[in-house]
């Protein structure tokens, strides 16, 4: 008699990632698409970053000044709002490219595990079939992490109106200011978690957003712990690059070390969502052998 | 897949050494080049006994190479401005006002640079305890730059000076003569910065001769005509310490407040003030009170 037990895929957390990192070190073209990523975002950042230079000023200068202000086209202060602006330009690149580029590495990755590995042109031609479902499903996480921002901030408003600077109220106050870069991050991991196996079922199913995210729910069922932690763990590799973003004081040091700040954080954030989502298609597909 | 990360990395150095070269002589790159030389500038101003010269005369060196590479920004006057202050900071009093001369003389009136380096001569002579120098100069800021805001400061400045001189008689001359200044410029210029910059040193001057209603009753004017809800909370705590501490008048102060909201009956300051009110009619029983206890005890 079969035992149930058997019929679940084997949930180790490391285990699980380990393997999906090697198959990404001995199948580099996984990672190619990312590869594409670090491009587009580093160029985004290199165009924001001459904005309030010339002749890029002519297009930018009108829309900075009006939404925020005149300071913020002078040295160093542009500085300040370039990591604002790079948010927002990050924001439609995750939901337009992103999202479209980690649905190519995981239907790469299938491909590899069914000895499929030479056909490039027609896993390309079968993604971007798909390419509205994956950018929807992009968007609804997307907003799914809004809607906590949007929720976080009303904490965030309530602490700033706290006046103690001693017990207990001081220290909640330091706790949910300080702590916000961090309660985001957790909570994007979370987000994550939640539409792990969206994309990896509309690639390597071919099915719609809504069904992908209903199919992915039944399998988070038995799963979302295991699912949070394959997210968390490698976001851990982010944490330094948070602090050191944090902690960088405008005045005191160079102010073009924002900048390098924010290269680094590209790299770490595209290598950290290559094992992610490579981790998450390894668990999906030994789920769908199972079946 | 190599051949394509090279591609990348071509295209990401081009547009950065193409759009690095668009602008190599633009404003952005001098504000950098000058934001550099002033962090330099800091580190004397920090502890200028303890900067050896060398780091003097490379600081003046790099402000004349900015002049030099960047003859047609915006910020050549403020490198005019901070070669003199060097000079200021090295007690070199003469070479900075010939510095700061020659910058009054080179930009026009509209410049504010002009009235910037007669602010640092005046500095430099009330570090030369020179009272007569320092005069003078005052007078030029009110004759060369009168709607300014120092401009508009220099007749109490010039009563303060004398204050700080103990010529008394002297500072009561100039605040009479501030005083009838500033209604001259609030006539003059009605509905303007200057007017609102004019009633706040009117008000300031009567309050130096204590001339406390004449003090509440022009800060009153002010909030009524100038009724920005970012300064309301600061008239309002000025009429209410002149008032009632200087004066023990509870009724002035409300009936200001009840012609401001009479005025303007949706002002978002209305609520507060209405609290204001509300505690100072309070007051003023309990002043009453404790005058009838005092007055009944006395009595006895």
């Amino acid at each position: 008699m079969d035992n149930i037990e058997d019929q679940k895929p084997k949930r180790r957390v490391i285990g699980t990632i380990r393997a999906a990192v090697n198959t990404l070190m001995s199948h580099k073209e996984i990672l190619f698409p990312f590869t594409f990523v670090i491009f587009i975002q580093l160029l985004s950042l290199e165009i924001l970053y001459f904005a309030p230079r010339y002749p890029l000023n002519i297009f930018f200068a009108p829309i900075i000044r009006t939404l925020w202000s005149e300071a913020y086209l002078h040295y160093p202060l542009n500085f300040i709002l370039l990591p604002k602006l790079f948010q927002y330009a990050e924001m439609g690149i995750y939901i337009l490219i992103n999202s479209f580029c980690i649905a190519l590495s995981i239907a790469k990755l299938y491909a590899i595990v069914s000895d499929k590995k030479d056909q490039t042109k027609s896993i390309f031609r079968e993604t971007i079939s798909s390419y509205v479902h994956i950018a929807l499903a992009a968007i609804l996480s997307f907003l799914v992490v809004m809607l906590f921002f949007k929720f976080y901030g009303l904490f965030l408003n309530r602490a700033m109106k706290i006046q103690s600077t001693t017990g207990i109220f001081f220290v909640i106050k330091t706790l949910v200011i300080g702590g916000a870069p961090y309660c985001n991050l957790i909570f994007s991991v979370f987000v994550t978690a939640l539409f792990a196996y969206v994309v990896p079922i509309i690639v390597i199913e071919k099915k719609k957003v809504f069904t992908a995210i209903i199919q992915s729910f039944k399998i988070l069922k038995g799963s979302f712990w295991f699912s949070f932690w394959i997210a968390f763990v490698p976001t851990l590799l982010y944490v330094p690059v948070l602090l050191l973003r944090n902690s960088l004081n405008l005045e005191s040091l160079l102010p073009e070390l924002k900048v390098l700040v924010l290269v680094l954080s590209i790299f770490v954030i595209v290598f950290v969502d290559a094992i992610i989502y490579a981790s998450l298609a390894t668990y999906y597909l030994s789920v769908r052998e199972r079946k | 897949m190599k051949k394509i990360i090279y591609a990348y990395i071509v295209i990401l150095i081009s547009v950065f050494a193409i759009l690095s070269f668009l602008d190599i002589n633009g404003e952005y790159p001098a504000e950098k080049a000058m934001w550099k030389i002033n962090q330099q500038f800091k580190t004397i101003i920090a502890d200028p006994k303890a900067a050896p010269p060398a780091t003097y005369k490379q600081v003046t060196d790099e402000y004349k190479r900015f002049i030099e590479r960047f003859p047609n920004s915006q910020l050549v006057p403020l490198a005019h401005l901070f070669l003199g202050r060097i000079s200021m900071v090295r007690e070199d009093y003469k070479g900075a006002r010939e510095k700061f001369e020659s910058i009054v003389n080179n930009y026009s009136k509209e410049n504010p640079v002009g009235l910037e380096a007669l602010s640092e001569i005046v500095r430099s002579y009330t570090l030369e305890k020179d009272p007569v120098n320092i005069l003078k100069t005052y007078h030029r800021i009110e004759q060369d730059y009168p709607l300014s805001g120092l401009g508009l400061h220099v007749p109490i400045l010039i009563a303060k000076f004398h204050m700080d001189q103990k010529n008394t008689e002297q500072a009561k001359v100039a605040l009479a003569s501030a005083i009838d200044y500033y209604r001259k410029m609030i006539n003059q210029y009605p509905k303007s910065l200057v007017e609102y910059n004019s009633l706040r040193l009117l008000a300031t001057c009567y309050m130096a001769k204590k001339r406390w209603s004449d003090a509440v009753n022009t800060f009153g004017d002010l909030l009524i005509k100038y009724p920005d809800p970012r300064n309301t909370g600061n008239i309002v705590k000025a009429i209410n310490t002149v008032s009632i501490k200087n004066m023990g008048n509870f009724d002035l102060p409300i009936s200001i407040y009840e012609k401001f909201i009479k005025t303007y009956p949706d002002h978002p300051f209305n609520e507060p003030l209405t609290e204001v009110i509300e505690k100072i009619k309070e007051l003023k029983k309990q002043n009453v009170d404790e005058a009838t206890k005092n007055e009944n005890e006395s009595q006895k």
